[in-house]
């Protein structure tokens, strides 16, 4: 079967380009910027071990990048479910060949997949100019020859290609949250969002509280749980890695950890939640194949 | 399918809910023919144009390039060119981005042809739509599907809301670089006096039912108008015209057929004009059940 979903990613990168790329290169472009102030000072760093302080620089903006451009993706995602209603454009794209499915599938790989992985990669790129100017900041620009630059990146790496690895788990999880949110965004409007969150927030609260029935939200803690560890199932193992310094401990924790993760996938959760994700899906697809 | 015809519709009725949009349509469109379909607002011009091209299920026997519609629709928009409505571009593309898209999910769209078709036109291919008068896009939507390599052209309402000049442009360009005798186009418009002059043959529907499908060479034939002086009036007036109207100060009566010998020497035979047909037919209800 011909798919069109490279060509409807395609689109998804010229409509929504600038303002990726603003979110991804924006931060650590302002924060180099303003290391360049006279006045500008770097505290809380330690002083003394240059390499950590460059490791967490480039951790800091790494992970800034990534969660800048994976909220900016999940606070947009549901308004996309109505976007080419909004601008009557839903006709044109309906007049060209390509399933409504493809459509609404484009969408979501592209924003809560790519794009926040892309982040991820700006942000690691960034880091280490980032890392070297925090450095020469702090201590001058010849210190930025005493740092362990070769072992920075043996202990980044693994912990990068983690979270790489995790962004697509981590899309799964919130698959049910993201599907439902658009199907509400679709066929609600502007009250889909909000009638989603405030309802299924007292509801909730009104089973559990009022009739003693808790499964609902222990679903939802378990999902929060699942999304967490979709990026990062142990800080304590993480921790104990670190502590070793060793890039094979560090590669040994990073496939652990992934393994872990992926193991959650085979369980009656996931496939509840991924129930979910399908009839949300569904609902968005239903409504878009009517032309909004 | 018959070879002669690029459609062919037989007892097509849509309703929805207690309404019915369609009512036991039935039209064919041959190749090589430019047919208006005429009607007013809400006389299921849409309705028919959506079931063409399988965006909404009838009942009936509907084949449009010898396929049926809603089961294979992703095939069926590979073939023909469709515009849906007017301005419907996607407002946030440039026109070369569309081009590009078009390129990708049309595999019968020829960019060096749409270029070519643009050059017509004051529109370049760096303009975002956004920037463009509703004109222009229409001009711009014509450009693109007139360069998919089809043999059928459906037109809903393409030119409503456009100023004269535009609408002008917009057909001028439709018959100079789609019409070649071989390819069919279908404009549903209830702006008749518009485009009377691009048609061969023309289907008239009337709350959701067809009060004529003909050529308009048969127009000739079949109706005939009759200009007299207010003297003859009470005489016409006894034969029953379909419509009586006032002409350049003398009164026109327009008959289905031949009226009677003594009520023809009275007048002077006129061709009729599409818009006094469409207001004979299609202003009263009891003459909706004359078929063609």
């Amino acid at each position: 079967m011909n798919t069109h979903i490279p060509t409807l990613l395609h689109r998804e990168w010229m409509q929504h380009k600038r303002g990726w790329l603003i979110a991804a290169f924006a931060p650590p472009v302002i924060f180099m910027s303003m290391l360049l102030i006279p006045a500008a000072k770097v505290q809380g760093l330690p002083t003394d071990k240059l390499g950590l302080a460059a490791t967490m620089a480039l951790s800091l903006c790494t992970l800034a990048v990534y969660g800048i451009c994976l909220l900016v993706a999940l606070f947009q995602l549901p308004g996309l479910a109505r976007r080419d209603v909004q601008d009557r454009s839903i006709e044109f794209w309906l007049s060209l060949p390509g399933r409504p499915s493809e459509s609404v599938a484009a969408t979501v790989l592209a924003h809560a997949w790519l794009a926040p992985l892309g982040g991820l990669l700006i942000g690691a790129l960034l880091g280490w100019p980032v890392a070297a100017a925090v450095v020469a900041k702090q201590e001058g620009l010849a210190a930025m020859g005493n740092v362990p630059w070769g072992e920075m990146l043996s202990a980044f790496l693994p912990m990068l290609l983690r979270l790489a690895a995790g962004t697509a788990l981590t899309l799964l999880w919130l698959a049910p949250v993201i599907a439902i949110m658009m199907a509400a965004s679709s066929w609600l409007k502007r009250l889909g969002v909000p009638v989603v969150l405030v309802g299924g927030g007292v509801s909730v609260a009104v089973l559990y509280k009022a009739y003693d029935i808790e499964w609902p939200l222990l679903a939802l803690q378990g999902l929060l749980v699942q999304i967490n560890g979709a990026l990062l199932g142990s800080h304590s193992a993480l921790g104990a890695a670190l502590k070793v310094g060793a890039p094979s401990d560090l590669w040994q924790w990073a496939s652990r950890d992934l393994g872990l993760a992926l193991s959650q996938l085979a369980s009656l959760q996931f496939l509840g939640w991924a129930a979910v994700a399908a009839a949300g899906f569904a609902l968005v697809v239903a409504k878009r194949a009517r032309g909004g | 399918m018959n070879n002669m015809n690029l459609i062919e519709a037989k007892n097509l009725t849509l309703r929805y809910g207690k309404k019915t949009a369609l009512n036991d349509v039935s039209v064919a469109v041959p190749k090589g023919r430019v047919v208006g379909l005429l009607g007013h607002n809400g006389a299921g011009k849409t309705s028919l144009m959506k079931a063409l091209v399988g965006l909404l299920p009838v009942q009936g026997s509907l084949s449009v390039l010898g396929l049926e519609p809603t089961k294979n629709r992703q095939q069926l928009l590979t073939e023909l060119s469709y515009i849906p409505d007017v301005a419907v571009l996607p407002r946030w593309a440039k026109v070369h981005e569309l081009i590009t898209l078009m390129s990708q999910l049309q595999p019968k769209f020829s960019a060096e042809r749409a270029r070519t078709l643009l050059k017509r036109t004051s529109v370049s291919e760096n303009d975002k739509i956004k920037s463009l008068s509703k004109g222009m896009v229409a001009q711009t939507h014509l450009a693109l599907i007139a360069a998919i390599d089809a043999k059928l052209m459906i037109l809903d309402e393409p030119t409503l809301g456009l100023d004269v000049i535009s609408r002008k442009s917009f057909y001028e360009m439709l018959i100079d670089e789609w019409c070649d005798g071989e390819r069919s186009v279908l404009i549903s418009t209830h702006q008749v006096e518009e485009v009377e002059a691009l048609l061969s043959d023309v289907i008239m529907l009337d709350e959701g039912r067809v009060a004529l499908s003909i050529s308009l060479e048969d127009i000739d034939r079949r109706f005939v108008a009759l200009n007299h002086d207010p003297a003859a009036a009470d005489a016409m007036a006894a034969a029953h015209p379909l419509l009586r109207y006032r002409e350049q100060g003398r009164t026109t009566s327009l008959f289905d057929g031949a009226p009677p010998e003594h009520i023809t020497s009275l007048g002077q035979r006129v061709r009729p004009s599409l818009v006094d047909l469409f207001m004979a037919l299609t202003r009263n209800p009891a003459l909706n059940n004359k078929q063609a």
